[in-house]
């Protein structure tokens, strides 16, 4: 899939890239390859959304879905770059209280160094 | 018949019309009226000279040794004899009409349409506009857009109007798109439509807008002239046939043809079929969408928890396809349909907000609406469908569907008077208006004279233009089943289009003679007696049949390049059958200089051929290698007359225009 793209970034934590689109066409399919790309190896996980230019119910539905993987393994899920429609959506569905969100990568990642242990 | 030099041509046709001219009365009414009846009398005997020979062709002369030589000359042979039947009801009562007296009060806009010509052209045109007698506005439509022709206008007292910004990035259709632009900016009741060479005389509309007394009177063409072309007419340009005998036989069945310039037409008619085309073009469209949508699904990778949704789309389309052929009226049908597209996207929409409610319990978090009414829940719950609704993509429909369902053509004017679809926007436009129940007139006096183009290269891609553009309407409007026509109307286009199937027929009938000379392998079973006999009655009847419907004028070169085009013709069927895109090219108005015989080659080569042939099978026949002398005096006189039809082709390839009339 290039719809998204995993940058590990330590042991347990990595970056993962969303781009274009994320709605109900592709949403089951990038589940289902998160959760194996995730499950078991990464707790901490920045979500860099800024290529993201629409997204949809369904594609909410995976990012709480990811927020339930990560929370499972007792680790923190982060967004980054969020903006325009996203932004809308996630105040206007109240999501964004369930998520800590941060204007880039790099500030996400700091933050998320002072609150992870080990990582 | 061949002549020496153009004098001894016109002096026996001179000869042979005061001969007949003698029996026919002088008032031209009665002129015209009696003239119709000596080619009606003609026409039935050559009908009934066709069908005792058609009868022998098919019964009793094919040789059936060799199929693929007989085969296709009977079917070309057939081909024009359909072509004859056409053309007699064509002219079987062609109308003769005399100008009524002006519309004094008539309002008219004219218009002159120019892309590229030289300014200095255009000014003669416009002085020429700016002084016709009736009382109206001159614009100039500049498709170019040129600083120099505004100024021109402005120093001339005409109107200047171009293309406005909104036309970037939208389809342009060349000039039908150009007139359109000026018909919305414009009031006129009538407009007449000239082009940039059309230099038009003082009383055109004096002559022609009383025609339009008659209220039914969409549109009033007048002949095409052009004044640049010799009296050998080297590229069979002037179209007196078609100007004349041809359109008053249209006429008289009410299906004279728009010929894109020189004609008046009423604002009113063409506005009505600008509305209605949109309309009827946006149902069909829906229509097509909407019933392709279940096709599509099925080809489409829908996830799988989407499919019971989509499934449900689907069969609401299919709903939608039945209500539309069955009347309902389209917005009642497209509001269900919508209704049904918002119903599923909510579905999925209250589908994935559950797996997020689930998901949030599931990690002991609040739910977002746990302590929110059911109702409430269900209120915001369409507020959220609107933003975060899934894409109709996942259900099978496609962007260009949702367009259309907006009603977003991505044309800049909705409303289109002359038809866009078709490189020969005139055509299609006047079938449309016959189609709408209009009435058209054909008045015959040349009152514009033009430009017509002086190398063979333009020739060539105007016509190519006009055949593939034809065949275009044809493919996209079959005039035989298009509603709101009458039975002669439909076959008064059709003929036209009809007649642009003649290339493939035309390389049969020039290479036979070829075959038979150098194979002495004949497509029928013998050329003497009961084949000659009939045969030749038939074909002389058939040009007595048109050496009186063109009487007094001189169509020898039409009928000379609608044989010698045949690879222009055969190239429009192909190009419009193989989907390739076709595109409205200006013909230039000043002459590219060259000599052309790469543009004739495969003429060029039939000519070799023929002569060739004729030469080695008199030769044959001479030194006793063959005893088939008839059959070979047959097939050189064939091929004599074929080398003589493709003659003028190759002299116009090699012509120089004014350039050789000045030496």
């Amino acid at each position: 899939m290039d719809n998204y793209e995993l940058i590990p970034r330590s042991e347990s934590a990595a970056v993962v890239i969303l781009r274009g689109r994320i709605d109900a066409a592709v949403a089951t399919e990038l589940k289902e390859a998160l959760r194996l790309a995730v499950s078991g190896r990464y707790r901490y996980l920045i979500l860099d959304l800024e290529p993201v230019t629409f997204i949809d119910s369904s594609g909410l539905s995976t990012l709480v879905a990811l927020l339930r993987l990560v929370r499972e393994q007792q680790g923190l899920l982060f967004l980054a770059g969020v903006k325009d429609q996203v932004q809308l959506v996630l105040t206007q569905t109240r999501l964004n209280q369930l998520f800590p969100t941060y204007p880039d990568v790099d500030t996400a990642f700091k933050h998320l160094a002072s609150q992870a242990n080990g990582l | 018949m061949e002549f020496a030099d153009l004098e001894t041509r016109a002096r026996w046709q001179r000869l042979v019309q005061t001969q007949f001219d003698r029996l026919l009365p002088r008032d031209r009414r009665s002129y015209h009226w009696a003239r119709a009846w000596i080619v009606r009398v003609i026409a039935v005997a050559n009908i009934t000279l066709g069908i005792n020979y058609f009868f022998y062709r098919y019964t009793a002369s094919i040789n059936v040794n060799a199929l693929w030589f007989a085969i296709p000359l009977l079917a070309a042979e057939t081909y024009s004899f359909i072509d004859t039947l056409l053309f007699i009801l064509m002219m079987w009562k062609p109308k003769y009409r005399e100008s009524p007296p002006p519309l004094p009060d008539a309002t008219v806009d004219v218009f002159i349409t120019t892309y590229a010509e030289p300014v200095e052209l255009v000014r003669e045109t416009a002085e020429a506009a700016v002084a016709i007698r009736h009382p109206h506005t001159t614009y100039v439509l500049d498709d170019g857009n040129r600083a120099e022709v505004r100024a021109m206008c402005a120093a001339l007292g005409c109107e200047y109007i171009t293309r406005g910004p909104e036309w970037e990035g939208r389809p342009r259709h060349a000039k039908a798109g150009n007139v359109n632009n000026a018909l919305n900016q414009t009031f006129g009741e009538f407009v007449l439509i000239l082009d940039a060479d059309q230099i038009p005389d003082p009383r055109i509309l004096d002559r022609t807008l009383g025609y339009f007394r008659d209220p039914e009177i969409a549109f009033v063409q007048t002949p095409q002239y052009f004044y640049n072309v010799p009296l050998d007419d080297p590229f069979g340009s002037q179209a007196p046939l078609f100007y004349g005998p041809i359109q008053q036989g249209k006429d008289g069945w009410n299906a004279a043809f728009f010929c894109g310039s020189n004609a008046v037409l009423r604002r009113e008619a063409l506005f009505q079929l600008g509305l209605i085309t949109y309309v009827t073009e946006l149902e069909r469209q829906i229509h097509t969408f909407i019933s392709q949508i279940p096709i599509q699904a099925t080809s489409r990778h829908i996830p799988r928890v989407y499919r019971k949704t989509a499934h449900e789309v689907t069969s609401a389309a299919e709903r939608a396809a039945d209500d539309l052929r069955n009347d309902v009226p389209l917005q009642q049908v497209l509001q269900t349909f919508n209704a049904a597209i918002r119903r599923a996207q909510r579905q999925i929409v209250a589908l994935d907000m559950a797996s997020i409610e689930q998901d949030l319990l599931d990690m002991d978090l609040p739910g977002q609406d746990e302590d929110a009414a059911e109702d409430d829940f269900e209120a915001r719950l369409d507020q959220l469908a609107e933003m975060i609704a899934p894409p109709p993509e996942v259900f099978g429909l496609s962007a260009d569907l949702l367009d259309v369902l907006k009603m977003d053509t991505h044309e800049v004017l909705d409303i289109q008077p002359l038809v866009t679809f078709s490189i020969t926007e005139d055509m299609a436009t006047s079938m449309r208006l016959h189609a709408l129940g209009w009435k058209s007139a054909f008045h015959h006096e040349i009152l514009a004279r033009g430009l017509a183009p002086e190398d063979l290269g333009s020739m060539l891609g105007q016509r190519l233009r006009w055949g593939a553009g034809t065949i275009q309407v044809l493919v996209k409007e079959n005039p035989l089943v298009k509603p709101g026509l009458g039975l002669a109307q439909r076959l008064q286009y059709f003929t036209t289009m009809y007649s642009y199937f003649s290339g493939f027929f035309a390389v049969v009938y020039l290479l036979a003679p070829v075959i038979y000379s150098l194979t002495g392998i004949s497509p029928v079973v013998s050329f003497s007696g009961d084949f000659l006999i009939r045969i030749i009655p038939y074909l002389l009847v058939n040009k007595l049949l048109f050496f009186f419907v063109a009487w007094k004028l001189d169509t020898s070169r039409g009928a000379q390049y609608s044989l010698a085009l045949f690879p222009l013709w055969i190239q429009a069927v192909l190009t419009v059958f193989s989907g390739e895109k076709l595109t409205f090219k200006v013909t230039p108005k000043t002459r590219q200089s060259g000599i052309y015989l790469n543009m004739v080659i495969p003429q060029l080569a039939i000519v070799i051929l023929l002569a060739f042939s004729s030469l080695y099978a008199l030769a044959s026949l001479g030194l006793g290698w063959r005893s088939d002398t008839v059959g070979v005096v047959v097939n050189v006189f064939w091929s004599l007359y074929n080398i003589r039809m493709l003659r003028v082709i190759l002299s116009a390839a090699v012509y120089q225009g004014e350039a050789q009339l000045a030496s």
